[in-house]
């Protein structure tokens, strides 16, 4: 520090145009993606798009016939829809994690993936709201949630921290962005006009003069202290949807930590899924590097083992007890009916890459991503075992039921309408990387010990 | 002489029944086809198509003018947030009659338009250990003092009332189906929207049998369950279900006046409870349910196995 | 000869049975009297008695039996069992001191003479303010977290209230910084000026 301060002393001037050249480069690096529109984005976002469109047609399906078209029946009311929204709600929680928790303990090398935590944090929890409308059998009556909320209900109490989550998630993505978006205000040409205004408009006449670097910083930092409860709460709010019930199953004291645990891996793993996909996309491995891989590879392991942890005290403790209501849930879940899919989730998308990433080869960006894959989809798994599985074994035995209300598995308009909603979240990101830098780049030149308030310029002199 | 005299009444007496019977059938008969087909000028009228269940359990469409039924009468029901003043409706189950014949399921569901597998009322053969004898269980919603369902509602749709009764108010109700997964008893039904459900039960003006039930259909959507029949009550009719049972399993009552009846036999609620043991189920999750049980001893029926029936209708 | 014989023998023969069929249905008729009940209620220190008075014709009924009940709402409640007349036409019941009745406390009696062989079927109900209020820890209504929206425990409303505030204010707060951020532009400034 001391050199550098010499340094700095001795030739003012000479430090600050090296590290303009410097940040010039990164900027252009960031809107290089932002220029082309290649036939693969085309492709991507054409399946993406027709996906999301089946869905629509589906709902409107629903919407016309009533939620019969779905799997759902008396017995297993809540299935696929309830599970993809507790899904979504779990890998908004990453956003919080890697922007504020590392922010806040001075891990410096997650600069890059900020901003793709927080635009999965902000897709995801927007499409939970948009799910769980899905689920509602009157959703032209959802003004009633507000206008005749009842302030004892778990719901309520979800609808108000999912709103606030999302004001302060939104909030911790634009502003953050206030820079990105000047430097594309100014320097990517080549856009059309419309897309230069609305950079314009969104910019907030983002200029960098120590006043607004002052206001935003604070902002930033009051945010990356708030963020950390509210992403905490959420998903406990969620936990007690099913916790705050009488059933065997969900009656567990540990529901809250327990699936907040469980949140943070699968963020986890869809960043370093994200990360993989932009630093090949992109071509940012300048800015991703291996290290960030192998860092993330041990987040992983770490979330990994902190929620098996949390799935011993969930699975192994009622088992010790087979308490009489408990029984026949566990045993379907360990032998019976949902094995295959209990013992795929706790090994695959648990215990195996908990293990393998310990050793270092493991951790190179395509092992790692695999695993994170297989993390993810362990996760949606899980959350379709902690709903359905426990509606299907209530107190009073299932008795002169159709063979329908005795399983549950979702019809085809359920399943795309839930694909629907997958696709609608990778529409928001992947639009979003085409509108806006995908890494922030001054958090990163700030990282490289560039003083970014002395030397950003982004209006080209 | 005696005879000739017998003769000739005979045929008359003959002739006179059949008289009756016939004007009887007739009139039956016109009332029938007045509630469902009406007049010719109703059936001009081109409105919506509704399902109406008939008697003999086939679904047929009728124009919605053409159908008079006591739910779709303004004054016949009343406003569900009240309660019925001073009354405190609790019901005690015999255990120890019940047979399984079904025809409170049957009751209910006639009275409440729906067809099954729906069921507001369901019997379920219990067997609590290996060794215990097995019994059958009638069970609806227990109408709880402390209920679980209306704790987690987003949207006040369910509420405990004055008289007791857990409601449902189906036009506020937004069908997010939380209080299914509350109830711990699987007490509530939901209305996912099937083409098979009848929208109204084929009924003679002026009935007041036990299918009688002012209470409108549960619409699309929403959810319902088993309400005590209230709109029966406030006409000082039992449930339909208490009038269905052969076997008088079912007692109801209010408790403010410490009396349940099931139609035929009438106690008072604290004698019964005190002299045959009465309990309530699964009192340890600290629901309060207003339905209490008669323990299955000195069974009335042994228990048969073929009675059961299986409800495969999807 | 036998055919004479029978048609003088019809004629009394039918007389005779007309006759005895017109006195038994005498008797019948004298035995089936038609009765009215009057009812009195007695209260003497903690014992409360109902007594249903008998009367035919004027005269006392005796050995009569009388059921008791109490009007529910579904149905009528039986009291006492069957209870016969004394001998001055009086059936007695020892009146529950423990039945509820009505808002008001009131009580309708039904006394009843049914399928006697000797006394035609008869009612009658008197109402009488002996109803004991059935105890009532009633809650339905208090605050909890099962009651309706209004209702809400207030220990709740309180802290849910302060959190929504003090997160919402700290959001209001940095959108508000965002304003700030627009404002201190020299560009949006030079803009406006320009313009």
């Amino acid at each position: 520090m001391m050199e550098e301060e010499n340094e700095i002393a001795e030739n003012p001037a000479a430090y600050t145009e090296e590290n303009i050249a410097k940040y010039k480069a990164m900027d252009e690096d960031l809107m290089r993606p932002l220029r082309k529109f290649g036939w693969g984005s085309k492709v991507w976002i054409g399946i993406l798009l027709l996906v999301f469109l089946t869905g629509c047609y589906e709902y409107y399906q629903q919407l016309k016939y009533g939620l019969i078209i779905t799997g759902l029946r008396d017995y297993a009311s809540w299935g696929m829809y309830i599970s993809n929204f507790v899904f979504f709600v779990a890998i908004s929680l990453v956003g919080a994690l890697i922007s504020s928790v590392l922010k806040l303990t001075h891990f410096e090398w997650f600069r890059p993936l900020t901003r793709i935590a927080e635009i999965i944090a902000v897709a995801a929890i927007i499409f939970a709201g948009l799910i769980i409308v899905v689920d509602m059998g009157r959703p032209e009556r959802v003004m009633n949630l507000f206008t005749h909320g009842r302030i004892q209900s778990p719901i309520m109490w979800d609808i108000i921290v999912v709103t606030t989550y999302l004001t302060a998630s939104f909030l911790f993505l634009y502003l953050p962005l206030l820079p990105g978006i000047a430097t594309c205000r100014d320097r990517l040409h080549g856009v059309p006009k419309w897309q230069k205004k609305m950079y314009t408009w969104l910019a907030l006449g983002w200029e960098g003069n120590p006043e607004q670097w002052r206001i935003m910083k604070t902002c930033v930092r009051i945010l990356s202290i708030l963020i950390i409860p509210l992403a905490i709460s959420i998903h406990t709010v969620t936990a007690w949807l099913f916790a705050s019930t009488l059933r065997p199953g969900w009656d567990s004291t540990n529901f809250g930590p327990y699936f907040v645990a469980g949140a943070f891996l699968a963020g986890t793993g869809c960043v370093i899924v994200g990360m993989a996909i932009f630093r090949k996309v992109y071509h940012l491995e300048k800015y991703i590097h291996d290290v960030h891989f192998n860092n993330m590879g041990k987040l992983l392991v770490f979330l990994c083992i902190i929620y098996a942890y949390f799935n011993v005290n969930e699975y192994l403790v009622p088992a010790y007890k087979m308490r009489g209501p408990e029984e026949k849930l566990l045993n379907d879940l360990f032998t019976g009916q949902f094995a295959p899919i209990y013992w795929f989730v706790q090994i695959f998308g648990m215990l195996l890459p908990a293990c393998i990433l310990l050793f270092k080869k493991a951790r190179k960006p395509l092992p790692l991503t695999i695993f994170a894959i297989l993390v993810v989809v362990g996760a949606w798994l899980k959350r379709y075992l902690i709903v359905s599985p426990i509606l299907l074994h209530p107190y009073l035995p299932i008795q002169n039921a159709p063979a329908n209300w005795v399983h549950y598995f979702p019809t085809f308009p359920e399943m795309s309408i839930v694909a629907a909603s997958l696709a609608g979240v990778l529409l928001i990101i992947t639009i979003f990387s085409k509108f806006f830098p995908i890494i922030s780049i001054w958090e990163v030149a700030e990282g490289d010990g560039i003083d970014i308030e002395k030397i950003y310029h982004p209006i080209e002199k | 002489m005696e005879n000739e005299i017998e003769n000739n009444n005979n045929p008359r007496r003959k002739f006179l029944k059949f008289g009756l019977i016939a004007g009887g059938t007739a009139l039956v008969g016109m009332g029938v086809n007045k509630a469902l087909v009406g007049t010719l000028k109703a059936e001009e009228k081109s409105g919506t198509k509704v399902k109406v269940l008939m008697a003999d359990g086939k679904l047929v469409e009728v124009d919605r003018a053409a159908i008079e039924h006591p739910s779709l009468d303004s004054v016949t029901h009343l406003p569900i947030r009240e309660g019925l003043p001073g009354k405190k409706f609790v019901r005690v189950i015999d255990l120890a009659r019940c047979a399984n014949a079904r025809k409170c399921v049957e009751g209910c569901q006639k009275a409440h338009n729906m067809a099954s597998p729906y069921e507001y009322l369901k019997v379920r053969r219990m067997q609590d250990a290996g060794e215990t004898a097995p019994y059958w269980f009638p069970q609806m919603c227990f109408h709880c003092d402390n209920p679980p369902c209306t704790k987690v509602c987003p949207v006040d749709a369910t509420f405990k009332r004055s008289d007791g009764i857990v409601a449902i108010d189906s036009e506020r109700c937004v069908g997010c189906r939380f209080c299914m997964a509350a109830c711990p008893y699987s007490a509530r039904t939901f209305n996912w929207g099937s083409k098979d459900q009848p929208q109204q039960t084929a009924t003679v003006p002026g009935d007041k049998s036990e299918n009688y039930c002012p209470t409108p259909p549960t619409p699309v959507g929403t959810v319902s369950k088993c309400d005590f029949c209230p709109d029966r009550a406030a006409q000082g009719l039992l449930p339909s279900c208490v009038l269905s049972c052969p076997n008088g399993t079912i007692f109801h009552g209010d408790a403010n006046e410490d009396t349940v009846s099931n139609g035929e036999e009438t106690f008072r609620l604290s004698e019964l409870l005190a002299k045959r043991g009465g309990y309530r189920y699964m009192e340890e999750l600290g629901t309060e349910p207003r339905v209490y049980y008669l323990p299955p001893v000195n069974r009335m029926f042994p228990i048969e196995e073929d009675t059961e029936k299986h409800n495969t209708h999807e | 000869m036998m055919k004479t014989f029978l048609k003088i023998k019809k004629i009394p023969f039918l007389l005779l049975v007309v006759l005895g069929l017109i006195s038994i249905n005498r008797v019948w008729a004298d035995e089936t009297k038609t009765a009215e009940i009057k009812l009195s209620f007695h209260a003497q220190d903690s014992l409360k008695t109902c007594n249903a008075l008998v009367m035919s014709e004027g005269k006392p009924l005796a050995n009569v039996v009388v059921k008791f009940y109490a009007k529910r709402l579904y149905s009528l409640l039986p009291l006492g069992g069957d209870i016969t007349t004394g001998e001055e036409g009086i059936a007695s019941l020892d009146f529950p001191k423990d039945l509820p009745g009505d808002e008001k406390d009131n009580i309708i009696v039904i006394a009843k003479i049914e399928d006697d062989e000797h006394v035609a079927n008869c009612q009658s109900q008197a109402t009488i303010n002996w109803g004991v209020k059935v105890k009532n820890n009633d809650h339905w209504n208090s605050r909890s977290l099962s009651a309706a929206r209004d209702k809400a425990p207030t220990l709740l409303i309180i802290v849910s209230n302060i959190i929504i505030t003090v997160i919402w204010g700290v959001i209001a707060y940095v959108v508000i910084q965002v304003f700030r951020i627009r404002k201190s532009s020299s560009r949006i400034k030079n803009k406006t000026i320009t313009n």
